[in-house]
């Protein structure tokens, strides 16, 4: 410890103030920059063609009926918007949803439904009230690196569960819950990120009946369901298995990701600590934007705009796929997604998408390494994830022709 | 108490994680229910009184967002916050503390986030944290859960008393100080300029980081200010601020301002719990500072409050039974009671609720759960009538309980 007095403009303080670095958390002093973070860095660079990143298209926003709703907003709820609310959510808004979640067969009461800063939020309190160090939890593999984020630094123990173009495998789930004590199953049912993949209906019914047999938990992150678009929706896994699920929506997808609006329906007991963990991170969410959410809902803005968000990223994921068709090696194969905003294409194996990253980059054109979306090391270095909703069609095209020309070369 | 015995069966077949069992529901919450009811004069929250909230100024800000900004006011940002806010905030913050960067700031939602990311960054199981004995029972909620243990510090007017801190730093080997230096929720108390240096000078001598909580350093409507411990200590102390109580909290808004070297981390972890502070507040609020209406907003909200706090002392000056004694705050939301020892503000809530008034008995605010004879009342969110009301039916509470 240095004995020595700081002077009042706390001038001299700097190199000490490094030294607060010992102080830090064993949980907190182990997160390294994130590479990742460095690689969309590099995506965003002017000139640079980018599938690297997870943005929904800025003209998704409904901004054009914004000032129409903020003055219902105003005028309905005064000056509660902007005063402290309840942990679990302004009550209009938790209202509004029950019915929303109804219509995907999560039949829940108001009093049922949680707002979360952010779907983020629901993964952090989830593994905050949930995980002891060394505790399995059973995720997909790949899976949404946010969800790893979220979890990590409880210092969780990740068993992967199999999948294949379908999504998991149920298997593979029960053999994973049969050999017991695992915390909780975190799985993307639709469009998952990154993988693009849906698991079907009979795998659903499958994966909720293992969960009741072996009384499992499961969080069902379903952030991307509404933005289909062929084919039918299908199913949640909690309307099959009601007790043992945690479903989750965002209006990240629907409405605006800057508004950090995240909802989830869980078993009582559950939701009980979510809310009481939330008290200790940020009392509650914006009251302001939820209000705004409740009335973008209700007064019908939603089912007027979600067509054109749709109509959006359509012709956008058609555009990637049949450009990847066109000019992708026959050594690749890539997801076929009905929705959302990713598409996974897997090289052959040897291929290190990582270490081409930087030639893709030299061209003009970017994405994310597969590698960083797998729980264990080592995993999926023949893979790469292509967003195609932030990328107009033209380049889309461009995109991909010369990703196809470089991973030609790269695998030849 | 929120867990029934029921419940607690259930708990371990769900397997929550074994330092989140021992947790209660917030008891000030509990408080708030009961003190909603129909007719109670409540002076338990601490909410800003919602008739200053500048409806017309915010929606005026809000039209040039969504006009001049448009979409990336909708659009996911930076786990740091949006860099004109953090501009904006430096600014201020080099023109009132000291010299300050982008690069120190950092937006969060609400100090009660600012705190959480403290907890988070800092707290392994089982270390010490130096607080104020009481402070505010968000910060306890908030290191709960990170299982530290506390070595509080006795506070007289002039604050935190720093001899009792040196000992319990030289005993505990704390990892950091907690302080609400200014107008402390629960008990009004502001630091003194003198108690301020050597707070700093014991912080340096243990390389301690400082975390003030200055929440409501904006409210002062008496006295003279009083420097802040950042532009005291510089990069020493961490300073966790809000918008809640100068602009609106439901907007849940506030910021860290703390040294280059250690923001990086606050980053990360900002980013796992909800990758950012939602956009379009940052926005708005960024508007409403930039078209100047701050400065006049914090002057109306201070000559309100001054107004209901004279009032309210007044009226327990004038009603209150021998023995009793409270804090006659310079600014902020709060002032603080305390009873003859023999008396229990907890017991005589029941009562006071029959008697249709409310407020918030001590314990909470003691990490030990003593405090027994003190209670908070809040001075920000009633009417002048209900101060007078309130407070004397309060009054005949107590001489009746004496
Ligand atoms: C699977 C998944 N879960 C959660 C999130 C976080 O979304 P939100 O903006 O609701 O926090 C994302 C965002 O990309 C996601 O892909
Ligand atoms: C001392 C102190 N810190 C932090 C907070 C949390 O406020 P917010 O998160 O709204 O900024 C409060 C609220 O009452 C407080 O009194």
């Amino acid at each position: 410890m240095s004995i020595s007095i700081v002077t009042g403009d706390g001038k001299r303080s700097s190199e000490r103030a490094e030294a607060f670095g010992d102080r830090l958390a064993s949980r907190t002093a182990g997160m390294k920059a994130s590479v990742l973070r460095e690689i969309l860095k590099v995506a965003s660079q002017p000139g640079v063609i980018s599938l690297a990143g997870g943005l929904p298209a800025p003209e998704s926003f409904p901004v054009d009926f914004m000032p129409e709703l903020i003055a219902k907003v105003l005028k309905k709820y005064g000056p509660a918007v902007f005063q402290y609310g309840p942990t679990e959510g302004f009550p209009p808004f938790r209202e509004i949803l029950a019915g929303y979640l109804a219509e995907r067969g999560v039949k829940a009461t108001a009093d049922e439904v949680i707002v979360t800063t952010g779907s983020q939020q629901m993964l952090d309190t989830l593994g905050k009230v949930l995980i002891s160090p060394g505790d399995k939890v059973a995720v997909e593999s790949p899976t949404y690196l946010g969800a790893l984020a979220a979890f990590n630094p409880y210092q969780p123990n990740y068993v992967a569960i199999d999948s294949d173009d379908d999504g998991v495998i149920p298997e593979s789930l029960e053999e994973i819950l049969a050999a017991g004590s695992v915390k909780f199953v975190y799985l993307i049912p639709n469009f998952q990120n990154p993988s693009g993949r849906t698991i079907p209906a009979d795998r659903r019914k499958a994966i909720a009946k293992s969960v009741i047999r072996y009384n499992a938990l499961l969080i069902e992150d379903d952030p991307y369901r509404a933005l289909r678009y062929e084919g039918n929706h299908l199913p949640t896994i909690w309307s099959m298995a009601p007790d043992n699920v945690v479903h989750a929506g965002t209006m990240s997808k629907v409405l605006s990701p800057g508004l950090r609006l995240g909802f989830s329906v869980a078993p009582a007991l559950i939701r009980r600590w979510m809310v009481l963990a939330k008290q200790g991170i940020d009392l509650h969410t914006s009251s302001f934007d939820q209000a705004l959410a409740a009335e973008y809902i209700a007064e019908g803005y939603l089912e007027r705009h979600l067509p054109r968000i749709v109509d959006l990223y359509r012709p956008r994921l058609r555009a990637m796929l049949d450009s990847l068709e066109e000019f992708f090696p026959d050594s690749f194969s890539w997801s076929k997604p009905q929705g959302g905003m990713f598409v996974w294409a897997t090289g052959p194996e040897g291929l290190d998408t990582d270490k081409l990253y930087a030639k893709a980059i030299e061209r003009k054109v970017a994405y994310v390494p597969g590698q960083y979306f797998f729980s264990s090391p080592g995993v999926g270095k023949n893979t790469m994830r292509l967003n195609f909703s932030n990328v107009g069609e033209e380049a889309i095209k461009t995109g991909i022709k010369t990703l196809a020309w470089l991973m030609a070369e790269a695998s030849s | 108490m929120l867990v029934g015995q029921n419940e607690k069966v259930q708990t371990e077949q769900w397997k929550i994680a074994t330092h989140v069992v021992e947790l209660e529901s917030s008891i000030i919450r509990e408080i708030l229910k009961i003190s909603s009811q129909p007719g109670v004069i409540s002076f338990a929250g601490g909410l800003p009184a919602p008739e200053l909230f500048p409806m017309e100024e915010l929606r005026e800000a809000m039209e040039i967002v969504v006009t001049k900004h448009g979409a990336p006011a909708f659009q996911y940002t930076l786990s740091r916050g949006i860099p004109q806010l953090r501009e904006l905030l430096a600014e201020r913050a080099t023109a009132y503390d000291t010299a300050t960067s982008v690069d120190n700031i950092l937006i969060t939602a609400g100090a009660q986030q600012a705190i959480e990311l403290v907890a988070r960054a800092f707290i392994d199981r089982g270390d010490y944290i130096i607080t104020e004995y009481p402070t505010y029972v968000g910060a306890l909620q908030a290191f709960n859960y990170y299982q530290a243990k506390y070595a509080t510090v006795e506070m007289d007017a002039e604050g935190m008393i720093p001899e009792r801190a040196e000992e319990k730093i030289l005993k505990y080997e704390p990892k950091l100080i907690y302080t609400v230096s200014n107008f402390q929720n629960p008990t009004g108390i502001t630091m003194s300029e003198n108690r301020r240096v050597k707070l700093i000078e014991l912080a340096a001598r243990h390389n301690i980081p400082i975390i003030d909580d200055n929440s409501y350093g904006d409210i002062r409507f008496a006295g003279q200010p009083v420097p802040s411990l950042k532009s005291l200590g510089g990069d020493r102390v961490i300073a966790l601020r809000s918008f809640s109580k100068i602009i609106a909290p439901g907007l849940r808004l506030g910021w860290m301002n703390g040294p280059e070297s250690i923001m990086g981390y606050f980053e990360r972890v900002k980013q796992c719990t909800d990758l950012h502070t939602n956009t379009l507040c940052q926005y708005l609020i960024y508007e409403f500072i930039s078209a100047g209406k701050l400065e006049a907003h914090i002057a109306r909200i201070i000559k309100d409050y001054r107004a209901k706090r004279d009032l309210m002392v007044q009226t327990m000056r004038d009603n209150f039974p021998e023995g009793i004694r409270w804090t006659e705050p310079e600014g902020g939301l709060f002032l603080w009671v305390e009873l003859p020892e023999h008396m229990s503000a907890k017991e005589l809530l029941p009562k006071a609720v029959a008697m249709k008034v409310a407020y918030v008995y001590g314990e909470p605010f003691f990490p030990d759960g003593q405090g027994q004879n003190t209670l908070r009342l809040n001075f920000s969110n009633a009417t002048h009538d209900n101060i007078v009301e309130g407070i004397t039916r309060l009054a005949e509470l107590l001489k009746e309980n004496m």
